[in-house]
């Protein structure tokens, strides 16, 4: 069908013979341009490596990258496993790529559009993108010829690319008599409806024209199909219009979930099967969102906008992921992948990451793989604290991922952050989230949360002299935070929002302060800037609901009002604001400062008299009193001034 | 496993102690739980008085009970209650330090089947509801005996209350 596919031969050609040279080329296009087209031609060459990148969505898109180049050469060239650092992927890469140059090969790199965001992988929390672009950057710097096939506008000079050809696709649209001869099957009278409508644009993208039939077919209005279709942004409208109109089928969002958790090209005839879809929705997976005859596959925009609409990526697929596991393991038969060609590897790691995300049921099975790169750890941790919410079992996967590649900062942060969240032993949180920093000093997430973590965990002097040295190690100079509001909204804001809320506002305006004025004056800041100012306003209007709140008589209220009033004028702005509640007897009214260091409770009695304990947790020295309030009692107020350097 | 009521709880078992996070005024940042939440209400005093034993502050042994069927059986909000998890012995060797006398006793609650909201649970809230009656425990001596000094039952209090952590969800 010459009409329906792109002629690529020339470009081919160019491509080809910059890459044999060891050059470069970079082919860009929109969807439908012909850029499979172009791969697939790409393919038959024999000195041709290609390999598809999975999207970045998928935590383990580089690792896959990197294993698959690997398949591809003798087992004694692959490099070997490492501590988990960036630094030495990125040598990895470089040496792959030199392998690949000596055995006169090249490298054809068919990038989907989410990897656009390895251009500013240094501003996102998220180390995939980061470690994406290490792979790269090492991959270009060794000397093979290598092609770009990208789905979107790359930068490839960011990622150290300077390819001698450049080629810019055009958008290949077809007239809907190009689909015709396809067997639509049951949407065949949706597809003449499309076809055959005068307001149907005279030619469309192949996908564009598959996704109008889709969208009819689930009974959306015709017209708005077409006006769709007509869009400058055909494929994305019609896929949300598609999205519309499955949302209310539960049985229909479920299959589609199914089918969107195959990562690969999948067998037609398997759809069926694997995704549980009725026979009158099987068209829309293979004819409509999917495409390609025998061998279905799905565009990445169109997985990416259908899973982030439909919300399919926080569904439970267990048991799909299950099925896939198996298939894909019948097709690997490994448990490393260090040997494997190919074929056995892309296998390989498509079992692996099924059996992450398959649950209960793929637990054992994965925990025996050998797993050579820390992002296969990550993705079933990610899949375990964000879809699951275990995060217990998530911070053991990342604990187990630090053991295997102990320079793996992202995975000792995620252990800490995972078991804090799973309310795991302190300690362990905070030696995790230090060894995080300590591998990646400069990296202002890993700083931030162990500053907050610090204050959380009622270690707030300590908190307090990490953030010091958190600026030294992020931003010493604040030339970073002058440059614009990104720092300030990933390092100086969490820990000015985590001191407020732990009652330090001294210390919270401490952090404001450098925050550059124009800042300031927007969002959070203001907000902050507000709280700041209000001290104690919070607590003292509790103490004003006392009687509505805990069945108080009104004098014994005005004793606590009054209690506060005086050790706040005693110590100052930087008196931390207390716990405040009755005791368990009901009888008496407590303020608590409760920190690793010291604990001080003041208990105003109903008579209006004060009794208080002190006590210091690190050389268990105690002490006690009555006091009535207003009355100078030196002791209590030299304890006092311990919880505001505790 | 259902116990034999104030029988003691060995050494090697968990126990866990519910307490309300939002019922005054608790800013992030201080260590818990408060040694506080660890005195018997007035609602354990009065029943000590009716089985002439200590006071007894009310918690749950683990393995055996969960959070959220203890706020299921207290009629407590799960998201505003929070669980402090401590080892029987680590306590136990607390009081003896300080010479207090203190015990830790079964007290298996009833099953709760009259309970309105009990055909609503599936069978498997049932029998972790169950499960979890029959772990209730209490620590008795925790309440400061007659002379002794306020600083050093606080003291004790407080060392208790270290033995506490956040229980792992």
């Amino acid at each position: 069908m010459p009409e329906f596919i792109p002629d690529v031969a020339t470009v081919a050609e160019r491509v080809l013979s910059a890459a044999r040279r060891g050059d470069g080329a970079y082919v860009e296009g929109p969807v439908g341009s012909g850029r499979n087209a172009l791969v697939e031609k790409l393919r038959a060459e024999q000195d041709a490596v290609i390999v598809d990148l999975l999207p970045l969505e998928e935590a383990d898109a580089p690792a896959v990258a990197f294993i698959e180049v690997c398949g591809h050469l003798p087992v004694e060239d692959r490099p070997s496993r490492g501590t988990g650092a960036e630094a030495e992927l990125r040598d990895a890469a470089v040496q792959l790529g030199a392998r690949l140059r000596d055995g006169k090969r090249f490298l054809v790199l068919r990038v989907p559009d989410s990897w656009k965001s390895v251009e500013r992988a240094a501003d996102v929390e998220n180390a995939v993108p980061s470690r994406a672009a290490a792979l790269l950057h090492g991959l270009f710097a060794g000397g093979s010829g290598v092609v770009l096939v990208s789905d979107a506008a790359i930068t490839a000079e960011r990622l150290g690319f300077y390819p001698r050809v450049r080629i810019l696709l055009p958008a290949h649209h077809v007239a809907a008599d190009a689909l015709r001869a396809f067997d639509w099957g049951a949407y065949h009278d949706f597809f003449e409806k499309v076809a055959r409508s005068t307001k149907a644009p005279r030619e469309a993208s192949p996908l564009a024209w598959r996704l109008a039939v889709g969208a009819t077919a689930l009974g959306h209005d015709h017209d708005e199909v077409l006006v769709a279709l007509r869009s400058r942004m055909a494929i994305p409208d019609l896929a949300r219009l598609v999205c519309d109109r499955l949302r209310g089928d539960q049985a229909a969002v479920e299959a589609v979930a199914r089918f969107l958790a195959v990562r690969r090209p999948m067998k037609a005839d398997a759809v069926s099967s694997l995704t549980g879809a009725q026979p009158e929705l099987l068209p829309l997976l293979t004819m409509c969102i999917g495409y390609g005859g025998d061998t279905v596959r799905v565009t990445p925009l169109v997985r990416s906008i259908l899973r982030r609409v439909l919300g399919t990526s926080s569904r439970d697929l267990s048991s799909t992921h299950e099925a896939l596991a198996g298939h894909y393991r019948a097709a690997d038969g490994a448990l490393s992948p260090v040997a494997l060609d190919s074929q056995r590897t892309r296998a390989w790691c498509e079992k692996v990451h099924h059996l992450g995300h398959a649950g209960d049921a793929g637990a054992a099975a994965w925990a025996k793989q050998e797993l050579p790169s820390p992002e296969f750890y990550w993705d079933r941790g990610r899949r375990l604290s964000i879809t699951e919410h275990k995060y217990n079992a998530a911070a053991d996967v990342y604990r187990a991922c630090a053991v295997a590649f102990p320079q793996d900062d992202y995975a000792w942060h995620y252990h800490a952050w995972n078991l804090q969240r799973g309310r795991g032993a302190v300690r362990e949180v905070e030696r995790a989230y230090r060894r995080a920093v300590e591998i990646a000093p400069e990296n202002p997430w890993w700083n931030a949360r162990l500053v907050t973590f610090l204050a959380v965990s009622g270690q707030p002097q300590e908190s307090r002299r990490e953030w010091q040295s958190a600026v030294e190690r992020v931003d010493p100079e604040g030339t970073q935070a002058r440059s614009g509001p990104w720092l300030s909204q990933n390092f100086h804001l969490q820990v000015c929002r985590e001191w407020i809320r732990s009652g330090r506002s001294t210390w919270a305006q401490e952090v404001v302060r450098l925050v550059p004025l124009p800042q300031r004056s927007r969002g959070p800041w203001k907000f902050f800037a507000r709280r700041i100012s209000e001290g104690d306003r919070r607590l003292v209007e509790y103490l004003s609901s006392l009687e509505r709140r805990h069945d108080l008589t009104g004098t014994h209220a005005q004793y606590i009002h009054r209690c506060w009033a005086w050790m706040k004028a005693s110590l100052g702005e930087e008196l931390p604001l207390p716990m405040a509640e009755p005791t368990a007897d009901g009888e008496r009214f407590q303020f608590a400062w409760s920190y690793r260091s010291v604990l001080v409770e003041v208990e105003v009695l109903p008579t209006g008299g004060v009794q208080w304990f002190a006590k210091d947790r690190l050389t268990d020295a105690a002490a006690g009193g009555e006091s009535t309030i207003g009355q100078t009692d030196a002791e209590l107020i030299a304890w006092l001034r311990k919880t505001v350097d505790a | 496993m259902t116990r034999e009521r104030y029988a003691s709880l060995p050494d090697d078992v968990g126990v866990f102690r519910i307490a309300r996070v939002g019922g005054g005024f608790l800013p992030d940042g201080h260590l818990m739980p408060k040694p506080e939440w660890l005195e018997p209400t007035k609602a354990d005093q009065e029943e000590a008085k009716q089985t002439g034993r200590l006071p007894g502050t009310s918690v749950w042994e683990v393995p055996g009970g969960t959070h959220g069927a203890a706020c299921w059986i207290r009629n407590a909000d799960e998201q505003s209650h929070r669980s402090f998890v401590a080892k029987v012995h680590d306590v136990r060797t607390v009081a003896t330090k300080h010479a207090r006398e203190l015990a830790v006793v079964a007290d298996c609650l009833e099953h709760p089947e009259a309970d309105a909201r009990w055909p609503s649970l599936t069978d498997n809230g049932r029998e972790l509801v169950r499960a979890t009656c029959d772990a209730h425990a209490l620590v008795e001596g925790i309440k400061r005996p007659a002379g002794t000094s306020e600083v050093a039952h606080r003291s004790f209090r407080e060392e208790v209350a270290r033995t506490f952590e956040p229980m792992p969800e």
